[in-house]
């Protein structure tokens, strides 16, 4: 907003013209994730979750594996000693509900993250490439895409020798294996369509190599798809690993929420009323779920900056109500632009235009009624409900 | 027909439009009084960002979030003893309105047609929305006339949008906008992406089309040369505001705020006296942080004391019938500057200037 030296504009005339306070928008950051409640409790669950992994063994209060009692054959409901109970094997579930949470976030994470990287390298590859290296790099991806995913790592779990059975860091990438499919057709679709724009088609006449292209014009370009993916796989690998190791496909004896479930099965649980034994881990499983999916919404609404209305949440938009004026609308319609008639903002000295005419003044009226700016909570509601699919 | 006689067409008054709300709202457009009569071409004008295309979507109720119109009434007189209150008007009767009674042509041609469907799909299917009862085949035949009507040939009904130049685009927009004969048509930068001899194929195919069907025109522009030249009154904008609102022939000649004043200094004039081009130091201001008084004080070469603590307000000019000006020099307290008081040319002559302009553009 500089008025610029050169001008001769006098130091007082260019007072109003002076450029806002340093800090005035300090408060925008550039990646600033939209600060709605679905984000803010998506990202504290997935921070506790992580945090529980980092230090659950250490607060645990038993050693998950220890027997306390080797007379009693039955799962022994919570009590002063065991919050949560204990399992068949007399071991205390809330040490296990702690100490399992480790493997499961590792292995996850591990699937997220090796599944991304697999998807950006032959996604983005195939993308950029095009031809016949395209079609066989989304052939390939084709194939995974197709191929049933718990089947194929049924049978590669089969193989693998027990010793290696709970090795967290393998189990996350023979996950990823099956993950990366879907991460890399989203990629390459987008690839293309960034490929044929003007300012990668010039980075390639001025001769930039394909990796400084791909690296400095696609990449940045792809990094709010890249953050949705990677947290849809973590998702995935949370999911898939609790089923295999459900499903003793893991090492049962390596501690993890999917493995307690196995254990819970294999008690009877279900039928006997043990509830101890099945519900923390499964709501444990369902909360870490549900903190990546309220996360990913969170990056929807940054991908999509109209999904975010302009950051007007419903806290601010209560805050900045004024008393007395019109009511403000809970959602924008396209197409019909929110009316809230107050006071004029502006005192307006001399005469006004002349009145409208007496029919008109019943449509003022109408306004003053209620709909769709009204002050009534239900008219608002039913403005809402009118609107087209 | 373009003598604008009793009630206006549509009448804007003390429409306030912000962006957001509470504290951090940006008052894109403040106090705005418009009125556009039957057959009527009326321009605005104004820099980049002054709030005219605000207000002109603020009008038809097609502003984005977050958007809201905070204050004053727009009414819509279609005939005598109807009105319309397009603000409290409700979807179904906004929907009804537009393209029929209002219809709007944007700014760019290549982003509102759809790249996948003929213009004859295109220009087909508000017919077949809006006129259910009549035929396909005289679907067809009144989108080759409209297509005619814009001077496109009607074999071109089978063509898809990448097959047209950008001013054929744009052409067809106007048809599309003009399918279902409006009364007002509100025209955002219209031609601003062509050049200026598609430019002015394409405002005089506009203009004659005006004569014949007898629509009124809201033509926002930054363009002010162009305005002068189509337009029959012009209403100039700035930071939000309207401070001048004028026939065209009065404002060109006699400009009354130093903000027109400015613009009509920073386009050479083809004819006359050579004149020094002085255009307006500064730049348009912050609408975050406008400054006090009279918004356009700062960049003023006019300014007085009063200019920075009072507002002024768009006020009829004594002895001008239809002009208004929101600038204390016009106060009748002093004698404003010689520049900013030359005497509007008598209604004749401004007649028999619009007609002499109308044939000079043939």
């Amino acid at each position: 907003m500089a008025v610029g030296s050169s001008t001769d504009l006098g130091a007082t005339q260019g007072a109003g013209l002076t450029p806002p306070p340093p800090g005035a928008r300090a408060g925008r950051g550039r990646l600033r994730l939209p600060r709605s409640p679905k984000v803010l409790t998506g990202l504290a669950g997935l921070l506790a979750f992580i945090v529980l992994a980092v230090i659950g063994p250490w607060i645990a209060p038993d050693n998950p594996s220890q027997t306390f009692s080797t007379t009693v054959s039955f799962p022994q409901p919570p009590s002063a000693a065991h919050l949560l109970g204990t399992t068949q094997q007399q071991q205390d579930v809330l040490s296990q509900l702690l100490a399992g949470g480790r493997s499961t976030v590792l292995v996850a994470f591990v699937a997220g993250l090796a599944a991304t990287v697999l998807s950006v390298l032959i996604g983005v590859t195939a993308g950029y490439a095009a031809g016949l290296a395209d079609d066989l790099l989304s052939m390939l991806a084709n194939f995974f895409l197709v191929m049933p995913a718990l089947p194929l790592l049924i049978v590669i779990f089969g193989f693998l020798p027990p010793s290696q059975g709970g090795d967290d860091v393998l189990i996350g990438a023979i996950i990823a294996i099956t993950g990366w499919a879907f991460g890399a057709r989203v990629l390459r679709v987008q690839t293309l369509s960034l490929r044929n724009r003007d300012y990668v088609e010039s980075a390639r006449i001025t001769g930039e190599r394909g990796w400084r292209i791909i690296g400095f014009e696609i990449l940045p370009n792809l990094i709010p798809i890249l953050a949705s993916s990677f947290l849809f796989t973590v998702l995935y690998g949370v999911g898939t690993y609790t089923a295999l190791a459900f499903l003793g496909l893991v090492n049962p004896n390596h501690l993890s929420w999917g493995g307690m479930l196995f254990y819970a099965q294999v008690a009877g649980a279900e039928q006997s009323g043990y509830w101890w034994l099945f519900i923390p881990p499964g709501l444990a499983v369902a909360l870490l779920g549900t903190s990546l999916a309220l996360l990913n919404f969170g990056i929807d609404e940054f991908i999509n900056p109209r999904l975010r209305a302009a950051g007007l949440t419903r806290r601010r938009v209560r805050r900045a109500q004024a008393p007395g004026a019109g009511q403000l609308p809970r959602r924008f319609v396209l197409g019909l632009t929110p009316v809230i008639r107050s006071t004029p903002l502006t005192a307006v000295n001399g005469s006004g235009p002349p009145d409208f005419s007496q029919r008109d003044r019943s449509g003022a009226d109408l306004v003053a009624d209620g709909r769709p700016g009204g002050a009534r909570p239900g008219g608002a509601r039913r403005w809402r409900g009118r609107r087209p699919r | 027909m373009s003598v604008p006689a009793g009630h206006p067409l549509l009448e804007v008054r003390g429409l306030c439009v912000d962006y957001g709300a509470g504290p951090e709202a940006v008052h894109a457009v403040i106090d705005a009084d418009l009125a556009l009569h039957r057959g009527e071409v009326l321009g605005l004008a104004g820099e980049s960002g002054s709030g005219k295309s605000t207000l002109a979507y603020a009008v038809t109720r097609l502003l984005r979030a977050p958007g809201m119109i905070t204050g004053g009434s727009v009414g819509y007189y279609p005939e005598a003893g109807t009105a319309v209150d397009l603000l409290s008007a409700q979807e179904g009767t906004l929907r009804v309105l537009r393209w029929s009674q209002i219809s709007v042509v944007m700014q760019s041609a290549m982003n509102a047609l759809n790249p996948v469907m003929s213009i004859g799909a295109q220009l087909t299917d508000v017919l077949r929305a809006h006129r259910p009862d009549i035929s396909k085949a005289a679907r067809r035949a009144r989108a080759a006339d409209l297509l005619a009507m814009v001077g496109i040939a009607g074999d071109r009904l089978s063509s898809h949008p990448h097959e047209l130049s950008g001013g054929m685009r744009q052409r067809v927009m106007i048809a599309m906008a003009l399918a279902l004969e409006p009364q007002v048509v509100i025209m955002d930068e219209p031609t601003t992406a062509l050049d200026v001899v598609t430019q002015r194929e394409i405002l005089e195919e506009l203009m004659a089309l005006r004569e014949r069907l007898g629509f009124a025109v809201l033509f926002i522009t930054h363009d002010l040369s162009l305005l002068i030249e189509i337009a029959d009154s012009i209403a100039v904008m700035y930071a939000g505001r309207l401070v001048e609102r004028a026939d065209a022939t009065a404002l060109f000649r006699a400009p009354r705020h130093p903000y027109t004043l400015g613009l009509l200094s920073s386009f050479p004039a083809l004819h006359g006296p050579r004149r020094h081009l002085t255009g307006i130091p500064g730049s348009p201001p912050d609408l975050r942080q406008l400054p006090a008084g009279c918004v356009f004080h700062p960049r003023c070469s006019y300014v007085m004391d009063r200019c920075r603590s009072d507002v002024p307000a768009l006020l009829p000019l004594a002895g001008a019938p239809g002009r208004a000006a929101a600038c204390w020099l016009q106060d009748a307290a002093a004698p404003p500057p010689p520049e900013l008081a030359v005497p509007v040319p008598g209604p004749a002559a401004s007649r028999t200037g619009s007609t002499a302009r109308a044939g000079s553009t043939r």
